[in-house]
């Protein structure tokens, strides 16, 4: 019997090996293809007068630092305003949000507030209200605190000329980057995850991911297919997966580039993780047989699908494989399996590190130019640790939510850190 | 064993990393450009803007027709009239014309940018970095522009140039044989063998959007096909006596021949990896293939 206990040990940790593996295999053909490889052409090259209607959603709860710069930067789009709403969701805001979208409002006919002080809190619900009053075709969605540049609503909408199309995701950069340690290791993630992770993923007709914020998609195919799910705490990534199975696709554009509020301390960014942890584990619940039996999806597409759904997985299953050890090394059967969990830790933090791994962050730097930061790469060890447990809380949180069958989600709103007058 | 490499795994690399928070100091934040917006002459009229406003503060102010500008880094300035004997004269300047009318001979190459106020007609083999035109700009055979070309009026090119990164015109646009472009913009574009007809008759009408792979579409000279949508296609695209209301991609090759794309009343683009036009195309509005990789056959 305890013959058997120390195989399954064992083999765990192989099993986990391997998986790291996958995954460093995986970034770094990402990296390859990013700096090697032929780029994909973008939809956003096309100059076309036809463009599509767009409301652009802007939920807010209570971010009087930050709605009124958003507000005026989406005021002074370059798109055609015959063919442009703005609908800032006010959800139950107890502080000046109110106000300000309101004075908004009276200067420009295209922003229409939709006040909400009943119902369901939280970002889903607000923007099932949204979606029940938005005229465009395209639904864009950009977080409160994000600074659109005057030609981002364009080079998002574009895209949705090819019918095909049912999402897009733009490119977020941290505008407080130079703040402290946590900002510019979040600006290097940012760097690696999209100038490299997703653009290589779109060149390679694989699985590049709606994130959100500086994205959008069809409003028809999301009414149609039930709004969002207003349980689910990563309405992004279902919404990513719910387009695949449906036989659209989601389409990065590198170039449609919108600055973000990072977190500045580790208790804000350890939040966010966690939620964003137990959100993506539910995607995953939900998807993972869905996508391997879709008849829309090539077999590298199910298999990068499959990948993705599971990176808020790996950091849980590494943990484990910890435990694991340390129960083989207290049974005094360490020997064979010791050189393979030490070959595992630069494989951590190589292969699979945090959101954007080692060298698709190192890539992503070069082709940005960070000189400087790039000198920060051995700091993310320390990420790699951070999000390892607090994405294994999520993880926890999600199966705790699947058995319970837990409805009611509480939304833990990210804290805000703009200065006033700082965007300017 | 494992109690070294623990060791030097977690307390040796407190200095490496103490190293590298002290070289990775100081500030570097990626910057975006709030204010732009995609605009196909982008180049040139970003080139226009610096050197006005250059010649306005410091030739004007100053009275000398040599003036230092800040573009990219710091260039030299020949603002004036020139005839062809002092048109070589600085080679290291950026050319500023201010003639009616002016022509370089045949052969020359300049390093720099020019700038003609007014028309300019560029004669044959000539090599050159880059031309902003006022007014129309008229190309020989065989010319070799490295970066861009732009007139405001009008753009006639001749036969076998290579046409840089981009080409662009708020007017006409005419593209002999054999020319090897990257980025096109004109209002229309249109090239050798075009003649303007209205059509009565069509073999097809497609009233919607095409989305296939591949794409094929072949209607006769006297009765075409008409799209009313645009073509998208992650394959190639091959169209022939064709005319589409919209916008024209695929993710691979395109070949036009007889095929009229867009409207005076709407631009559209035609962007693929390589993009080949035969006879008698007109496109109103942007055309964009990868590097070098746009042909007139």
């Amino acid at each position: 019997m305890g013959g058997i206990m120390i195989l399954v040990l064992k083999g765990y940790i192989i099993s986990v090996s391997l998986l790291c593996i996958l995954y460093a295999l995986r970034h770094l053909i990402f990296a390859y293809d990013r700096f090697m490889g032929k780029q994909k052409i973008f939809y956003g090259d096309i100059i076309d007068d036809q463009l599509p209607t767009v409301s652009v959603l802007v939920p807010m709860h209570n971010e009087e630092k930050v709605a009124s710069n958003i507000l005026s930067l989406l005021s002074k789009t370059d798109y055609p305003k015959n063919k442009y709403e703005v609908i800032p969701i006010n959800d139950h805001s107890e502080d000046k949000t109110k106000e300000i979208i309101d004075e908004f409002a009276k200067r420009y006919d295209f922003i229409k507030p939709l006040h909400r002080y009943g119902g369901k809190r939280g970002k889903p619900a607000g923007l099932n209200d949204a979606l029940k009053i938005a005229q465009g075709e395209i639904v864009l969605i950009f977080d409160a605190d994000y600074l659109p540049p005057k030609g981002i609503v364009r080079e998002l909408a574009v895209n949705f000329k090819d019918p095909l199309v049912g999402a897009v995701m733009g490119r977020v950069i941290p505008v407080n980057a130079d703040k402290n340690l946590l900002t510019k290791l979040l600006d290097l993630e940012r760097c690696g995850g999209y100038q490299v992770n997703q653009q290589s993923r779109y060149n390679l007709n694989l699985i590049p991911q709606y994130g959100g914020t500086v994205g959008g998609f069809r409003r028809d195919i999301v009414l149609e297919t039930g709004g969002f799910n207003e349980n689910v705490l990563a309405e992004d990534t279902e919404l990513t997966y719910r387009m695949y199975v449906s036989g659209y696709k989601v389409v990065y554009a590198n170039r449609a580039e919108c600055w973000e509020e990072a977190p500045e301390n580790w208790n804000v960014r350890a939040r966010q993780v966690k939620r964003w942890s137990r959100g993506h584990n539910q995607v995953m619940f939900k998807y993972f047989f869905k996508v391997l039996k879709s008849p829309h999806l090539t077999f590298f597409q199910k298999f990068d699908g499959l990948l993705l759904l599971m990176v808020y997985l790996i950091p849980f299953l590494l943990l484990l494989g910890l435990f694991d050890f340390l129960i083989l090394f207290f049974l005094g059967d360490i020997n064979f399996i010791a050189p393979v969990y030490v070959m595992l830790i630069p494989l951590l933090f190589s292969g699979f590190g945090n959101f954007a791994p080692f060298y698709e962050i190192a890539v992503g730097a070069v082709i940005d130019g960070l000189e400087k930061r790039v000198r920060l790469l051995p700091f993310l060890i320390f990420n790699f640790v951070f999000y390892s447990i607090y994405i294994s809380l999520g993880f926890w949180q999600a199966i705790l939510d699947s058995i319970k069958g837990k409805k009611e989600i509480h939304w833990d709103k990210t804290e805000r850190f703009r200065d006033k007058g700082a965007a300017d | 064993m494992i109690e070294v490499v623990f060791f030097l795994v977690f307390f040796l690399f407190i200095f490496p990393f103490a190293i590298s928070y002290v070289l990775a100091s100081g500030k570097e934040r990626l910057n975006i450009d709030l204010n732009y917006t995609r605009n196909p002459r982008y180049f040139s009229v970003s080139f226009r803007e610096k050197l006005f406003k250059a010649i306005i503060k410091d030739s004007l102010l100053k009275g000398d027709s040599r003036i230092e500008v800040q573009m990219s880094k710091k260039e030299l300035v020949k603002y004036g009239k020139f005839n062809d004997l002092t048109f070589n004269l600085y080679p290291n300047h950026i050319y500023v014309i201010t003639n009616r009318a002016f022509r370089i001979k045949k052969g020359t190459a300049v390093k720099k940018e020019i700038y003609a106020l007014y028309d300019l007609v560029i004669e044959d083999d000539c090599f050159i970095r880059a031309v902003a035109c006022d007014g129309v700009c008229k190309i020989g055979n065989d010319v070799i522009i490295v970066r861009w070309i732009d007139a405001i009026k009008s753009l006639y090119i001749g036969s076998g140039c290579s046409l840089g990164i981009a080409c662009s015109t708020e007017g006409i646009l005419k593209l002999g044989k054999n020319n090897i472009f990257t980025r096109l913009y004109g209002h229309p574009i249109i090239t050798y063998g075009f003649n303007e007809k209205e059509y009565k008759e069509f073999s097809t009408i497609i009233e919607k959007t095409i989305r296939e792979n591949p794409v094929q579409l072949e209607g006769f000279e006297d009765k075409p096909v008409y799209v009313k949508g645009d073509i998208f296609s992650d394959d190639d695209i091959r169209l022939k006596n064709v005319i589409v209301e919209g916008t024209v991609f695929s993710f691979k090759n395109i070949y036009l021949e007889n095929v009229i794309v867009g409207s005076p009343e709407r631009r559209v683009s035609v962007i693929g990896e390589r993009i080949t036009f035969g006879r008698g195309v007109k496109i109103y509005g942007y055309i964009q293939a990868n590097t070098k990789c746009g042909k007139v056959s």
